[in-house]
This record gives structure tokens, sequence and C-alpha cells, in this order.
């Protein structure tokens, strides 16, 4: 009987598998291609541009402007644009070109080791006090760096003029001291280790995406695979009977062959993927097997108390999208409305994505 | 020995009252009735998938029923199918299929097609074929002749015969008048009762009436 089973299917598979090439396609083409029209980059969103004039044309100035820029976190949300007049700054601003503009006026470099404490002037076009709070702690970011640098330095040939030291060797101090202050400001952010607490956010979006398709694949497998199971239907429980065959075994039978075809299935998936250069993990293909056996089993459940396979059909397909919507399986949930992101937490279906999601990647 | 007394049975819009039958070994019974008279139904509790609302339905023997759903699994040959429920091999079911009383359906003829290729004709021989190769000792037959062509059911009805000769018990639900006349017994199932055929009534008029 067994050996029969895995001939049904041999044969069965190429059916499913033509089936589900199509949705498996489309998939892969939202994944790969899609992801960031459809979705958008999920950091575009909060790119400002801040209009910067410096009276002061000095090189320290443009060294602490290239400097403030390279950071991550102003290069992903604010974008400099340096202009040559105050003038030029105010009508960017007046006009919405940019969120912001920043007026640093001359000597304010200087100033900053003098302790003569000249102010940079900011403009916003709305009282937007997020903006606003944004542009001041670049501006600060800006003097901190430039100012601890020239603080050391000046502090420095201070200290070595009265000693009996050449001038070479106190330029070497000097540029030595500097460098060194730079580097620890530019060093500051290695002091912290950061960690999200939030486990999603260490994923891709296209990560995401993967994870919850493979999911919403392997579920709408079962609207093919009810079509799969005999031991249901009245006259095979009758001819089972008659064989003295127990139900249980058939049961256990078909939802065994099931999986197995819902394994090759993943089996597909998991090397078009790498092929693709998703980068899916080996571990997967072993963490898998118990969501497999899950789907299969409530595949089983479902096919023996409703019988007819159309009628399992047609719920997994009406009702596996909606719950597969609900829990983010479709769109991924920071996409969805706020209701909806507080509704995923309870679907059980969200929670067997995310397993999905760290089985496939790291 | 087959016997039903008093039995109630109920399904769908259905209701079967005061249902006694007697049936010895060697005997065909017929079931005559229109669509959603309750055939199957009564078949299907003397099978024991359905449970009668009252009285009792005693069964002296194994119980093989084909019914009009076939129990065959389409992407298989007649042979795969087969072996799902004969612990024999392959070549012993070749061999069961040409020599004992089963050769009669001819599915040794097509063993190695698939059902989904199959003729209706050809799925009703191998399911019953697939059951009289169990050996049971009453058959149950939910419209045996339905949609096939004369060699067909001539085939089937000298099966049936021959079952029968051999001390078997058949029950058989039919709309077909040319099974009843191999029926020692024949009970008409109309408005909720299932009465013997009166003397003297024939078959045609027993429905039409």
């Amino acid at each position: 009987m067994i050996r029969v089973y895995l001939k049904r299917i041999i044969h069965f598979l190429p059916y499913a598998l033509c089936y589900l090439l199509a949705f498996g396609f489309a998939s892969i083409c939202i994944i790969t291609y899609g992801e960031s029209f459809i979705f958008g980059d999920q950091y575009s969103y909060s790119q400002a541009e801040i209009a910067v004039c410096i009276a002061d044309d000095s090189e320290y100035n443009e060294i602490g402007l290239n400097m403030v820029s390279q950071l991550d976190s102003v290069g992903e949300t604010v974008e400099l644009n340096k202009m040559d007049s105050e003038e030029e700054v105010m009508a960017a601003v007046s006009k919405g070109d940019c969120v912001a503009g920043i007026i640093i006026p001359e000597g304010f470099v200087n100033s900053l080791s003098t302790g003569e404490n000249m102010q940079a002037q900011i403009y916003f076009k709305d009282d937007d006090s997020f903006i606003g709070k944004v542009v001041n702690d670049l501006l600060m970011t800006l003097a901190n760096m430039l100012g601890t640098g020239q603080c050391v330095t000046i502090t420095a040939y201070s200290y070595l003029s009265d000693k009996d030291i050449s001038s070479s060797e106190m330029y070497a101090i000097g540029t030595d001291a500097q460098n060194r202050s730079i580097a620890y400001v530019l060093a500051r952010s290695d002091l912290f280790d950061t960690e999200s607490i939030d486990f999603l956010s260490t994923f891709s979006l296209k990560q995401k995406m993967t994870a919850s398709y493979t999911v919403f694949l392997m579920v709408m497998s079962v609207f093919v695979f009810a079509y799969f199971y005999k031991g249901s239907n009245d006259a095979v429980m009758t001819r089972m009977k008659l064989s003295g065959k127990k139900p249980a075994v058939f049961f256990l039978m078909e939802t065994g062959a099931v999986a197995v075809m819902m394994y090759i299935l993943y089996l597909i998936v998991f090397v078009v993927l790498n092929i693709l250069r998703l980068g899916v993990e080996a571990k997967s293909l072993l963490l898998m097997i118990p969501v497999i056996l899950l789907v299969a089993l409530i595949a089983s459940a479902l096919t023996y108390s409703i019988r007819k396979a159309s009628t399992v059909s047609f719920i997994t397909f009406g009702a596996g999208l909606v719950i597969m919507y609900l829990s983010g399986g479709l769109m991924p949930v920071e996409y969805m409305p706020k209701f909806f992101q507080t509704a995923a937490l309870y679907s059980p279906v969200y929670h067997l994505i995310q397993y999905v999601l760290g089985a496939m990647f790291t | 020995m087959v016997d039903i007394t008093n039995v109630a049975l109920n399904y769908k819009k259905t209701v079967l009252t005061d249902v006694n039958i007697h049936a010895e070994n060697g005997e065909c019974v017929g079931l005559l009735g229109l669509n959603g008279s309750g055939k199957s139904t009564l078949l299907s509790a003397i099978a024991g998938i359905k449970k009668p609302a009252s009285g009792i339905i005693t069964c002296e023997g194994k119980i093989g029923f084909v019914t009009q759903e076939n129990a065959l699994i389409d992407e298989l040959s007649a042979l795969d199918n087969l072996r799902m429920w004969t612990p024999l091999s392959k070549e012993e079911i070749k061999k069961e299929l040409t020599s004992s009383d089963v050769s009669a359906l001819k599915v040794s003829e097509f063993v190695d097609v698939k059902v989904k290729r199959m003729s209706g004709g050809m799925k009703k021989r191998l399911a019953l074929t697939s059951v009289l190769m169990e050996k049971p000792d009453i058959l149950l037959l939910d419209e045996p002749l339905a949609g096939l062509d004369i060699p067909a059911k001539t085939d089937i009805l000298n099966v049936i015969d021959s079952y029968r000769n051999g001390g078997g018990i058949v029950f058989v639900a039919s709309h077909a008048e040319e099974v009843f006349a191999h029926c020692d017994k024949i009970f008409v199932l109309k408005d909720g009762k299932c009465s013997p055929l009166p003397d003297g009534v024939s078959v045609v008029q027993a429905i039409n009436d």
C-alpha cells in the first residue's frame, strides 16, 4: 500500500506543481523585481533636503560638512545642499525646495575654540519642531566635531610654544593631537552596541516577503492537494472497512504523502530562491519540516471533516487568502493600517511567518 | 444472512420507516424506487456507514459495497488500484483476474490503463472486481448498470448470478428493469415505506404507480 502511495505521489506531483507554478512565478517576480516599486524604499520617505550656506569657505568647514554628510544617520535622513548666499537659502526654504536652511556666519568655526560662541541661523518654512530638532542636532554634531579638533590643536600649540622644541616637531604633535581627537569623534558611535528588540527590524523587506510568500505558497498548495485525499470519500471508507484497514492509517499515510509533496515543493522554492541569490539558509531545509507537517495535518483535518475536495479547495482559497492577508502574509505588516498591525499579533499564522523568516534567514 | 427489522432511516428530507427485509445465503434482493426514495441510504445502513434512527440490522459475514461514487484513484492504473487493497503481488493479482470468478469482468484486458483514461463501464468493472477479490459474504450494489452498454450490463449480471449461485447474498438498488429479473425478492421504496413488490405487478408498473 505504501508503494502504491509513493507511486501516487509521482503521478500527482507534476499536476500539482503545474498549478502552483503560476503562483510561484508571480511571487518571485514581486519579490525580486516589484518589491521596491510596490512597497517603496523604506527610507526614501524620510529624505529631507536642507540648504546650507557657509560664509567662511574655509577648509575646516568643508571637512566638517563632508564628515557630517557621510554619517549613516545623516545620510539616510537629510541631504545637505550647499548654497552660495543667504538669499539662495531663504528662497529654497520659501519655495519648499528645502525643509530648512542653515546659515553659518563668517568666523563661526574659529569661535568654537575661542569661546566667542557665534550663533548659526536656522530657518524653517513651517513651525515643525521635529525638523527643527533634527537640524539643530546636525549643527551640534558639526560644531562638536570641528570644535573638538580645533580646541585640541590650539591647546596643543599653546602648551608646546613654551617648550624648547622645533616648529616641525610642534606641527607633528599638533597634527597628531588633532587627528586623534577627530578620530575619537568619528568613532563615537562604537562606544555603544545597539541591538533592536524588534525581531522584524533585523530582516530586509525582501527577506520578509520571501518568507511570507513561501508560507502563502504552502497554504495555497492545499488548494491543489485537497484532491489527493481519498480516505475521506464514502466509497473509500466502505472499501477500507471491507479490507479491514483502519481509517487512522489512511489519515496518517495521506498526511505523510501530502507533507512529502509539500517538502518537494519547498526544495524547488529553496533552489530557485538561491539561484536568484536571495540567500535562503540551508538550515531551513530542516526547520521547515515542522511547518510543512503542520500545514499537511491541517489540510488532512479539513479534508476528513469536510470530505468534498472542491469545498476544501474553495475554503482554502477564500479563507486562506483572508487569513494570510490579516497575518501579513501578502503584504508586510508594517505597510498595513495600525489596527491590522495590532490584530496580526493575535494571528497564529503571523507567528508562523515569523518562524519561517527566522528559519530561512539569519 | 441479512435481517432488517423495523428499521427507520433519516437522510436529508428522506424518511424511511418500517423496513423489514430478510435475506438468506444465495438470495438476491432488489430495491426499486425513484430518485431520492432512500435506496442508497438503506444500502449504506446495511453496510454500517449510516446508523438507523431505530430498528435492528443484522448481517452475518463480510460486506462488500460498490457505491455509485467509486473508490478508485484516478492517477493510478487498474493494477495499482487493486494493489491498494490486497496483499497479493502483481503476478498473483493478474493470475486472479484471469482464473477466478471475476475473470468475467475482463479487467485483465485493461489492467495497465490509468483510471482517468477509463470509460464509465471500465470503472464499474474495476470497482466490482476490487470488491469481489476480497470475497465478501454480502454484496451491496448501488445502481450497478447505470450508464453501461449492453455487453457490460450482461457481464455484470452474469457475475451477480455466479456470485449468488456460490452462496453469496446480493442487495441491488437500481432503476434498470433488467436487474430485477435476476432477483429473488424485490422491494419497492415509495413514500417513505419499503414494501415487497405485489404479485402480478411489474417493475415498470410499480415505479409508475
